[in-house]
């Protein structure tokens, strides 16, 4: 075994955690977010020094725990597509099972951050526009997003074989990345949307106060670490439940 | 200046995320061992 293989079977002899490193960093980026957000980072403010947003411009502060969970909710579509489409094509060869475990955890955790992504933007609507939810396009399109996830998890527990499970939902998932894709990244920019004015100044960098750094250097890690962190305990615990299933 | 009502609103959501992180080592751990074979413990 190389150095590599000998710390990562030592670890795994003592029960140790694994990529221990990146997990603290995980922790450390997440503690350091939560202090910026409710300590020293100030209200959004533009140019002129006017407050943006409501309380006071302090309520665009919801855009670093609804931007990162929105743009997971994507992210972990797209890890659940390839995945899919690599058991399609995998056919019956080794791994093709791993494959299609990848992309169930993946959707599940999709959903996950699109539940989280619905909640904290009708959290910040009620806040800026008065409403938790008004039908608008871009809520609506993360709303059927969410459903589209949602019924991946229904099509798996309904089907018992394990073999015909697979299958149908790596088909479901590679198709609905396609409407998936519309509803996030078309829809939303075809038709007037209340969601444009916050696009346009927070990603668009219309706003100061240091917003962009912490969404960019503390939120977006933080999130993306947890995501991949989530993903990988899911995986080894379902790669345990089917050892102990076929009893090896 | 932090205010103490700002680092109550701090302290609330940091501490839950502590609580989290620590819960997601431990089951990492946890999993580790089982991977290993030598935690008897059902999942």
């Amino acid at each position: 075994m190389n150095g590599i293989a000998q710390t990562e079977a030592a670890s795994l002899a003592e029960g140790r955690v694994r990529g221990l490193w990146w997990k603290g960093l995980c922790g450390i980026w997440m503690a350091a977010l939560i202090l910026a957000v409710f300590g020293w980072l100030g209200p959004a403010v533009n140019a002129e020094g006017q407050p943006m947003f409501t309380a006071g411009g302090h309520g665009a502060k919801a855009i670093f725990f609804h931007v990162p969970c929105a743009w997971l909710t994507f992210i972990a579509f797209l890890v659940g597509a390839f995945d899919a489409a690599r058991h399609l094509l995998r056919g019956a060869r080794p791994h093709a099972g791993l494959d299609d475990l990848k992309c169930a955890t993946a959707m599940e955790l999709g959903l996950l951050f699109a539940v989280l992504a619905t909640v904290t933007g009708s959290l910040f609507s009620r806040n800026e526009w008065g409403a938790f939810w008004s039908w608008d396009p871009r809520q609506t399109s993360i709303l059927v997003v969410l459903l589209i996830l949602a019924a991946y998890g229904v099509l798996r527990g309904s089907v018992t074989d394990p073999s015909t499970r697979a299958r149908l939902s790596s088909v479901y998932a590679v198709v609905a990345l396609v409407p998936a894709f519309f509803l996030i990244w078309v829809l939303p920019r075809v038709m007037a949307t209340l969601h444009e004015g916050p696009n346009q100044t927070i990603v668009g960098g219309m706003i100061g106060g240091n917003y962009r750094a912490v969404l960019y250097g503390l939120a977006l890690p933080a999130f993306l670490s947890l995501f991949v962190w989530l993903f990988q305990i899911r995986i080894r615990l379902l790669q345990l439940e089917e050892r102990a299933a076929h009893g090896s | 200046m932090i205010g103490s009502n700002t680092a109550l609103l701090a302290a609330i959501p940091l501490v839950v995320w502590i609580g989290v992180f620590f819960y997601l080592l431990m089951m990492d751990r946890k999993i580790a061992r089982l991977e290993r074979g030598e935690d008897g413990d059902d999942l």
